[in-house]
């Protein structure tokens, strides 16, 4: 093997593991032990190697009832479906991720693509992300789902882990590779119950990543801000999402305390619409107001954009409560 | 925290003995990522992989008092990772999901969202090397990402020395194959 080969697959190595979080696993090995003699332990960190089959068996069971309400659903509307030939079918799954993503930081979820058509049976490769959440009784119930159109590529769900105290928060998103183009969600939890902090639809030369905690959002926008008079001169916009929960106590967390941007690139602190914050920044910061192609974005969700390099803060603070704030610093290379 | 000298190369033995959780948490901090990603070498799922690094740390925790140092810490604990995924794969449980043949389009869109993984997040050369059956994606794995030794990996996945050259050789051999693939398919 030579040597440009090895230096490829341990480069590319090092990026599959880099997100490995020894942390929690360890806290959930410590939560083991000491859970020695508790009948619970074998239950949130599940390793009984038994165990995917009985969530296998799980699974076909509720896709099959899936599959089976939507097709009641549309013949008690007096219309069929599988009528036709294969591209046709709905809830074909097409994908599905385990994910590490629950409130109380154990359990399983996973997250399935179906591939789907709407009413009018006009193919599409509309995909519908399911998100199932392990339940009481260890059954698997629907906790989110969300329809993306004219795309057929599930891409991998990212989790962004907070600290123990709060609960992680999932980028769920798809592409269309010939018109290159993704749709995104970013979901987590609001009172036990899982919301979108922000939906994203048609985002054209879009690309979503999740680098240290912070989401990475790359899009193409118009020079002149209108795509059908644009000529095709489209310019790379880079977006960092800094996400943030507010616990019990009105206490602010983020997942990141240093943040490195280029000149020119946004910055917007996201989460749940329904805890707003107010952010404090000096002059390299500029406050920004997304245009109409940013659609269904999180009203709360403040954007800034840069123009100088140099070193800033942000602070965040809760807007309705005396709890604690979070400070990040950014650099502007 | 003291340390106790003249202890061999990889292994840092806390005074307190008795402190077993303090030792259980340096063990996981300097060998946990090794442990991931061994049994991701072996079982190509996360969540797999990390069911099988919380039962190799439990069970090195309970049987710290009885490792006698006869062999380092790494090996021992890797000979631990290495014996659980091959427990899984004898285990009742994968038996029956491959003999009944449960959801094939299941376990199918469950390897394919992990190649996807690997390729997205890696990228495709790595993802070609785990494409490799099993008995010569791990050596070549520990060989070219870990940087072990053909005696090393001899010693934790227990066969000869020529055999580990064998699995070697072969394996690059298939990943040549699979790479001309790719190029030609590009």
């Amino acid at each position: 093997m030579n040597d440009n080969l090895k230096e490829i697959i341990k480069d590319e190595s090092n990026r599959f593991f880099s997100d490995f979080n020894n942390h929690k696993l360890s806290n959930a090995v410590f939560y083991r032990i000491r859970n020695h003699n508790n009948e619970n332990r074998k239950k949130p960190v599940k390793s009984d190697i038994g165990f995917n089959y009985a969530v296998i068996s799980r699974i076909s069971v509720i896709l099959a009832s899936f599959v089976l309400l939507i097709a009641s659903a549309f013949l008690l509307s007096g219309k069929a479906i599988y009528k036709n030939d294969k591209d046709e079918m709905m809830g074909e799954p097409v994908s599905q991720q385990r994910i590490n993503f629950s409130d109380s930081g154990f359990e399983d979820s996973w997250i399935t693509f179906f591939k789907i058509n709407k009413p009018d049976n006009v193919p599409q490769n509309n995909l519908l992300a399911v998100l199932w959440e392990s339940g009481k009784n260890g059954d698997y119930q629907m906790a989110y789902s969300s329809m993306f159109e004219n795309s057929s590529k599930p891409e991998p769900v990212r989790i962004i882990d907070f600290n123990d105290e709060q609960p992680s928060i999932a980028v769920i998103s798809t592409k269309n590779p010939e018109k290159q183009y993704i749709h995104y969600r970013v979901i987590g939890y609001s009172d036990s119950r899982i919301i979108a902090f922000m939906e994203q639809d048609y985002v054209t030369g879009g690309e979503i990543s999740v680098i240290d905690g912070v989401i990475k959002e790359t899009r193409l926008l118009p020079e002149n801000g209108f795509y059908e008079n644009s000529g095709g001169h489209l310019h790379q916009v880079v977006t960092y999402y800094i996400p943030y929960q507010i616990n019990k106590s009105g206490d602010i967390f983020t997942t990141v305390q240093n943040l490195k941007i280029n000149k020119g690139d946004y910055i917007a602190v996201l989460g749940n619409e329904n805890t707003p914050v107010e952010t404090l920044n000096s002059n390299l910061l500029i406050d920004w107001e997304p245009e109409n192609e940013l659609n269904n974005y999180n009203m709360n969700t403040k954007y800034f954009r840069t123009e100088n390099s140099g070193e800033e803060e942000i602070y965040i603070r809760p807007l309705n409560n005396s709890g604690q704030g979070k400070k990040i610093s950014v650099l502007i290379q | 925290m003291k340390v106790v000298k003249n202890i061999s190369t990889d292994d840092i033995w806390y005074e307190n003995k008795s402190d077993r959780e303090k030792q259980l948490e340096y063990l996981m901090l300097r060998f946990g990522k090794k442990v991931y990603q061994l049994a991701y070498y072996y079982l190509r799922d996360r969540q797999q992989a990390e069911d099988i690094y919380q039962e190799v740390f439990l069970r090195v925790y309970e049987n710290l008092d009885r490792f006698r140092q006869e062999s380092n810490y790494y090996t021992w604990i890797y000979r631990i990772t290495v014996n659980l995924c091959k427990d899984y794969f004898k285990s009742a449980a994968f038996r029956k999901i491959v003999s009944a043949g449960i959801s094939n389009d299941f376990s199918k869109s469950w390897r394919e969202s992990n190649k996807l993984f690997e390729e997205a997040e890696g990228g495709e050369v790595f993802s070609l090397v785990l494409d490799l059956p099993k008995k010569y994606r791990v050596p070549l794995c520990l060989h070219y990402i870990d940087d072990l030794s053909v005696s090393e990996i001899a010693n934790i996945l227990n066969i000869s020395e020529n055999n580990v050259k064998v699995r070697l050789y072969r394996g690059r051999e298939k990943l040549k194959t699979l790479l001309s693939g790719r190029n030609n398919n590009e």
